[in-house]
C-alpha cells in the first residue's frame, strides 16, 4: 500500500525523454545557436551595466582636431563627425538601447499579462472589449502608431518606448489569453473553484503560473522588435536626443558621412543586428523546446 | 458509520434542469434526490445520460438553469461569491482525472494545504501537521508533500486529490468517476480508501460512476440515469436483484460476467 | 483445442510471438527493456486475451506485431511470425503489403483511426483499391457490403457521411469493417471496449466474436479487463512487469490460476461485485520500468512470496498439461480462482 514507485507509463515517458532531455532549459542548452545567443545577450546585458567603467572615454566627448578618424590605438573604432570615441558611444548606446527596449517590453507585458488574464478567465463582455482594443491597436501599423504617439507626447527616448510598449501590449494579451482559455479548462482550475478559491486566487496561483513559459517565450521575441523599433524611432529622430547616443541614433548621424566614414554606419547596424539576432534566436529555441515539451505531457 | 436515513439531508438536489444551446432535449431535466448524512448515493449512467452535469451543478461548477441545490439551509445554486464560496468547505469533490486535478506546478503539500488555508484560521506549522497528517491517511507519506504531481502514479494522485478535498471534513464528497482512469488493481486501493474515510468521517457521498460494478459495494443507494433523466432510483440491492426500468436490466446484464465462456467452435 | 484442428493450416496462418523482447534506449545509452521473452502462438480461428495492466507491456507487444513500435523502441531479441513471414525481429522492419493486409489492427479510440476529413465509405474503399487494386466502383460497393456486415443500417447510405456523424460505438463498427476490408489472417484489438458504454460494449465483442466465427481469422484481444476476456477468448496470457506470468485456456485459468498475480486480478476484478463479492485490492503498484525487482517481479506484493525461491534470480516458465506459469511456488500452491 505504501510502495512508492513511478507508474510505469510515467516513467517509461520520462525515460525516453531524459534521451533528449528532462527539462526545458538544458533542452535550451543543447542547441548551439541558443547557447551562442544567450552569451551574446550576456556580453550585452553586461556591457550595458559596465559601460560607464569599460568605455575608454567620455562618450560625449568631441574633440573636433580628431573627425572621422580610423580605428588607432586612443579610438579603437575611430571617431565620429564630432571627434568622439565611436567605441565609448556604441558601449554607452548599449545601455541606451537595452534600456529603452526593456521599458518597452515592461509597459507590453505590464498591460498585456494582465488584460490577458482576465479576458482569458472571465470570458464575457470584457474578453469581447478588450479582445476589440486588441484588434484595433494590432490593425494600425506598429511603428506608424509609434510616431503618432511619440509625435503627440513629444520627442524623448522614454515617450517613444512607452509608445512601443503600448504597441507591442495585444500581443502579449493575445498570448497570454490565449494559453490563459486552456488553463482555465483544466481539471485543477475546476477543482480550485470547488476548493473555494477566489477568482483572484485563480488567476494568480493556478492561471499565471501555468501561462508562465509563453510570457517569456513573448519576452524574448518582443525584446528584438522593441530594439529595432527603438532604432527606427531613434533614426527619425523621435528618440534619445543628442548628445546621449543609441545605436539608432548613432545610425541617423552617420548616414550622412556614408561616404567618407562607412565604418559609423556599419558599426551600429552591426550590432543592432546581432542584438535583434540573439534575442529572436533564444526566442525560437524556447518556443521550439517548449513545443516539444508540451508533445510529451509530463 | 451506517447512514442516518431519518435525518434531514445533508444534500439535496431538486429539480435540477441544465440546457446547452438553445434546441434540443435538456442535458438533464428534472433531476431530483436526497444524501443522507453518512449515505453514499450512487449516480450510475452512460455517456450523455447528464450524470457529470449533474454532479457540475451539485458543485457550483454549472449554474442550473432551474432547481436548487441545498446544502443544509442553503440553496448553492442562488449564493454568489463570498458566501458561497465559504459554504464550499462543507461540499467538495474528487474528480475522474486524477492526472490533471493537481495543478502541475504546484507542491501537493500546498494543494492540499489551499482549503485549509481558505477555510480555517491555522497557521503555516499547523496547516503542515494536517497535511501530513492527510497525507499518512491516504497512505502516502508526509515527505511526499514536497513533491511535484507528476513524480506520482495515477492512484498516488488519487489518493492526494482525496485528501484535499477532505481537509476541512467536508459534510458531503461528490466523486465523478474516481476510479475510471485507474488500473483494476489501483481501482479496489482507492473505492477501500474511499469507504474507510467515509466511515471515519462520515461524509454524505455522491458517487458518479458509468460501472455498475463499480459501485456495487459502495453505494447504499443507486439512481440510474439516461438521457438527463433519473430514470430509477432504489436501494442498492433492489437496483440490481430487482430493477424496476427496463434501462436499469439492460445496465446490469451488461456487465461482463467472469463466469462467462467463449463456446469452443 | 479444437479450433486447431490441422496442424498444417495452423502452421501456415498462425501468429507466432517467439522469445520478444523490446527495449527502449534510455539516457546514457543504457537501454531499458519493456518486454522480456514472451511467446505465444495464436491458431486461425482462435481468441487469444493478452491481459495486464498499464505498463505491463501487452500493448508493447501487440504494437511490435504491427510493426508501429514508436521511435526509441526496438525489438532487441526474438521474434513475431505470420506463417512463414517474420513481421518482427532485431533490426528487422515490418514486410510491405502486410500490415493492413494480412494483419489488421483495432484502436481503443476509434476516432484516432479515421480521417475526419473523408467519408467513411471512401476510407474502406482506399484500404481495399491500396491493397486488393480494386477498381473505385467496385471497392465502393464492397465498402458498403462491409459496413452492413458490422452491423451498420442502411449502409450505402452511412458510407457517405463522415466519421463524426458516427456515435463511439458505430465508429468502432466502422473501424472493424476497415480492419477486415482485406480478410486479414490476423486481427489485432487493443482496448477495442475500454472507451465504450457498457451496454455498447456487449454488442462490439459480440461481433468481434461474430467476425471471428464467420472468417477464422486469428484474434489478439488486448486488455486490462478480464471480464472481457472471460466471454470472447478461448486463451489468454497475463502480462506482467515485461514478462509473461501465466498462460492457458481461459476456463482452467479462471478456475485455478496458477500464478498468484492472475489470483490477485481475478480477485480484484471490479465484475465480482456484481455476485456480492467485494474486489480485493493487491497492494502497492506496478513496477516501473528499469525497476524491476530481482527474482519474481511481482514477489514484493505477492501474498504467498517466500524468501529464497521467489528473489533470486530470475523465475522460470514452466509447462504441464497445456498451460504454462513463471512462478516458483506453483507446484505447492492451490490458488482459488473467480469466486462463485
Amino acid at each position: 500500500m505504501k510502495t512508492v514507485t513511478l507508474p510505469p507509463d510515467t516513467a517509461l515517458r520520462r525515460l525516453m525523454r531524459r534521451r533528449r532531455d528532462d527539462s526545458l532549459w538544458s533542452r535550451l542548452l543543447r542547441r548551439r545557436d541558443v547557447v551562442l545567443a544567450l552569451a551574446v545577450l550576456g556580453a550585452l546585458a553586461l556591457v550595458a551595466l559596465l559601460a560607464p567603467v569599460i568605455a575608454p572615454h567620455d562618450p560625449v566627448d568631441q574633440d573636433l582636431l580628431h573627425r572621422l578618424e580610423g580605428p588607432s590605438a586612443a579610438h579603437w573604432l575611430g571617431t565620429d563627425e564630432s571627434g568622439r570615441d565611436v567605441l565609448s558611444r556604441l558601449l554607452y548606446g548599449t545601455r541606451v538601447s537595452l534600456g529603452a527596449s526593456l521599458l518597452a517590453v515592461a509597459v507590453a507585458a505590464g498591460l498585456g499579462v494582465p488584460l490577458g488574464l482576465l479576458a482569458g478567465y472571465l470570458g464575457g463582455a470584457l474578453d469581447l472589449a478588450l479582445s476589440r482594443v486588441a484588434d484595433a491597436v494590432l490593425s494600425i501599423p506598429g511603428l506608424v502608431l509609434a510616431i503618432a504617439i511619440a509625435t503627440a507626447l513629444g520627442p524623448s527616448l522614454t515617450n517613444a518606448m512607452l509608445a512601443v510598449g503600448v504597441v507591442y501590449a495585444p500581443g502579449f494579451y493575445r498570448v497570454v489569453r490565449g494559453s490563459t482559455i486552456t488553463v482555465r479548462g483544466q481539471t485543477y482550475v475546476h477543482a480550485a473553484i470547488v476548493t473555494g478559491c477566489s477568482t483572484w486566487r485563480i488567476i494568480g496561483r493556478h492561471v499565471l503560473p501555468n501561462v508562465g513559459t509563453p510570457i517569456i517565450v513573448k519576452v524574448f521575441l518582443t525584446f528584438g522588435y522593441a530594439i529595432l523599433a527603438e532604432a527606427g524611432l531613434s533614426f527619425l529622430g523621435l528618440g534619445v536626443q543628442p548628445p546621449l547616443a543609441s545605436w539608432g541614433s548613432m545610425l541617423k548621424r552617420a548616414v550622412r558621412y556614408l561616404e567618407q566614414a562607412p565604418a559609423l554606419v556599419i558599426l551600429p547596424g552591426l550590432v543592432i543586428l546581432i542584438a535583434v539576432l540573439a534575442f529572436n534566436t533564444v526566442g525560437d529555441g524556447l518556443r521550439d523546446a517548449l513545443a516539444r515539451r508540451d508533445r510529451e505531457p509530463s | 458509520m451506517t447512514p442516518v436515513l431519518e435525518a434531514p439531508p445533508v444534500l439535496e438536489a431538486r429539480c435540477l434542469v441544465k440546457r446547452f444551446g438553445r434546441a434540443g432535449r435538456p442535458a438533464v431535466n428534472g433531476v431530483s434526490f436526497a444524501v443522507a448524512p453518512g449515505e453514499t448515493l450512487a449516480i450510475v449512467g452512460e455517456s450523455g445520460s447528464g450524470k457529470s452535469t449533474t454532479a457540475r451543478m451539485l458543485v457550483g461548477l454549472i449554474r442550473p438553469d432551474a432547481g436548487s441545490v441545498l446544502l443544509g439551509p442553503d440553496d448553492l445554486a442562488a449564493l454568489r461569491g463570498r458566501r458561497l464560496r465559504a459554504r464550499r468547505r462543507d461540499l467538495q469533490m474528487v474528480f475522474q482525472d486524477p492526472l490533471g486535478s493537481l495543478n502541475p506546478v504546484m507542491r501537493v503539500g500546498d494543494s492540499i494545504a489551499e482549503p485549509l488555508l481558505l477555510h480555517t484560521d491555522l497557521d503555516a506549522a499547523a496547516r503542515r501537521d494536517r497535511v501530513a497528517d492527510l497525507l499518512t491517511r491516504v497512505g502516502l507519506r508526509p515527505e511526499h508533500a514536497d513533491r511535484l504531481p507528476r513524480e506520482f502514479s495515477g492512484g498516488q494522485r488519487q489518493r492526494i486529490a482525496i485528501a484535499r478535498a477532505v481537509a476541512c471534513s467536508p459534510r458531503v464528497l461528490v466523486c465523478d468517476e474516481p476510479v475510471s482512469a485507474l488500473d483494476v488493481s489501483t481501482q479496489a486501493q482507492i473505492l477501500d480508501l474511499l469507504a474507510g474515510l467515509r466511515e471515519s468521517t462520515g461524509f454524505g457521498c455522491v458517487f458518479i460512476s458509468h460501472d455498475l460494478s463499480v459501485v456495487r459495494l459502495i453505494a447504499d443507494r443507486i439512481g440510474v440515469m439516461r438521457g438527463g433523466e433519473l430514470v430509477e432510483l432504489g436501494p442498492a440491492e433492489q437496483i440490481y436483484q430487482d430493477p424496476a426500468h427496463e434501462y436499469t436490466r439492460a445496465l446490469v446484464s451488461a456487465v461482463p460476467s467472469l463466469h462467462a465462456r467463449r463456446k469452443v467452435t | 483445442m479444437s479450433a486447431v484442428t490441422s496442424a498444417a493450416m495452423s502452421d501456415a496462418m498462425s501468429l507466432d510471438v517467439r522469445g520478444l523482447s523490446i527495449a527502449a534506449r534510455a539516457a546514457g545509452g543504457r537501454t531499458v527493456p519493456l518486454v522480456t521473452d514472451v511467446s505465444f502462438r495464436i491458431a486461425p480461428g482462435e481468441a487469444f486475451g493478452l491481459v495486464g495492466e498499464s505498463g505491463s507491456g501487452k500493448s508493447m507487444t501487440a504494437l511490435a506485431a504491427l510493426g508501429l513500435l514508436r521511435r526509441g523502441v526496438a525489438v532487441t531479441a526474438g521474434s513475431v511470425r505470420l506463417g512463414g513471414t517474420e513481421l518482427a525481429g532485431p533490426g528487422r522492419a515490418m514486410p510491405a503489403g502486410v500490415r493492413g493486409r494480412r494483419i489488421a489492427m483495432v484502436f481503443q479510440d476509434p476516432m484516432a483511426g479515421l480521417n475526419p476529413a473523408m467519408r467513411v465509405g471512401e476510407q474502406i474503399a482506399e484500404v481495399l483499391r491500396h491493397h486488393l487494386r480494386m477498381g473505385r466502383a467496385a471497392a465502393a460497393r464492397r465498402a458498403a457490403d462491409l459496413l452492413g456486415e458490422v452491423g451498420i443500417e442502411a449502409p450505402a447510405r452511412r458510407a457517405r457521411d463522415y466519421p463524426h456523424t458516427f456515435s463511439g460505438g458505430m465508429r468502432q463498427r466502422v473501424m472493424i469493417a476497415m480492419a477486415l476490408a482485406c480478410e486479414p489472417a490476423v486481427l489485432i484489438a487493443d482496448e477495442p471496449t475500454t472507451a465504450l458504454d457498457v451496454t455498447v460494449q456487449a454488442q462490439i465483442l459480440d461481433l468481434l466474436v461474430r467476425m471471428q466465427d464467420e472468417r477464422g481469422m486469428a484474434l489478439l484481444l488486448v486488455t486490462h479487463d478480464l471480464g472481457v476476456v472471460a466471454g470472447t477468448c478461448h486463451r489468454l496470457a497475463v502480462m506482467y512487469a515485461g514478462r509473461l506470468v501465466e498462460e492457458g485456456p481461459v476456463g482452467e485459468v479462471f478456475d485455478a490460476p496458477r500464478h498468484p498475480y492472475t489470483a490477485a486480478l481475478l480477485a480484484a476484478a471490479p465484475e465480482n461485485a456484481m455476485r456480492g463479492t467485494a474486489p480485493k485490492a493487491i497492494p502497492g503498484t506496478v513496477p516501473a520500468p528499469g525497476a524491476y525487482p530481482p527474482g519474481c517481479a511481482f514477489g514484493p506484493r505477492c501474498a504467498h512470496a517466500r524468501p529464497g525461491p521467489c528473489d533470486t534470480g530470475p523465475v522460470a516458465m514452466t509447462e504441464s498439461d497445456g498451460r504454462r506459469v513463471r512462478c516458483a511456488r506453483a507446484p505447492e500452491l492451490a490458488l482459488p480462482g473467480v469466486p462463485r
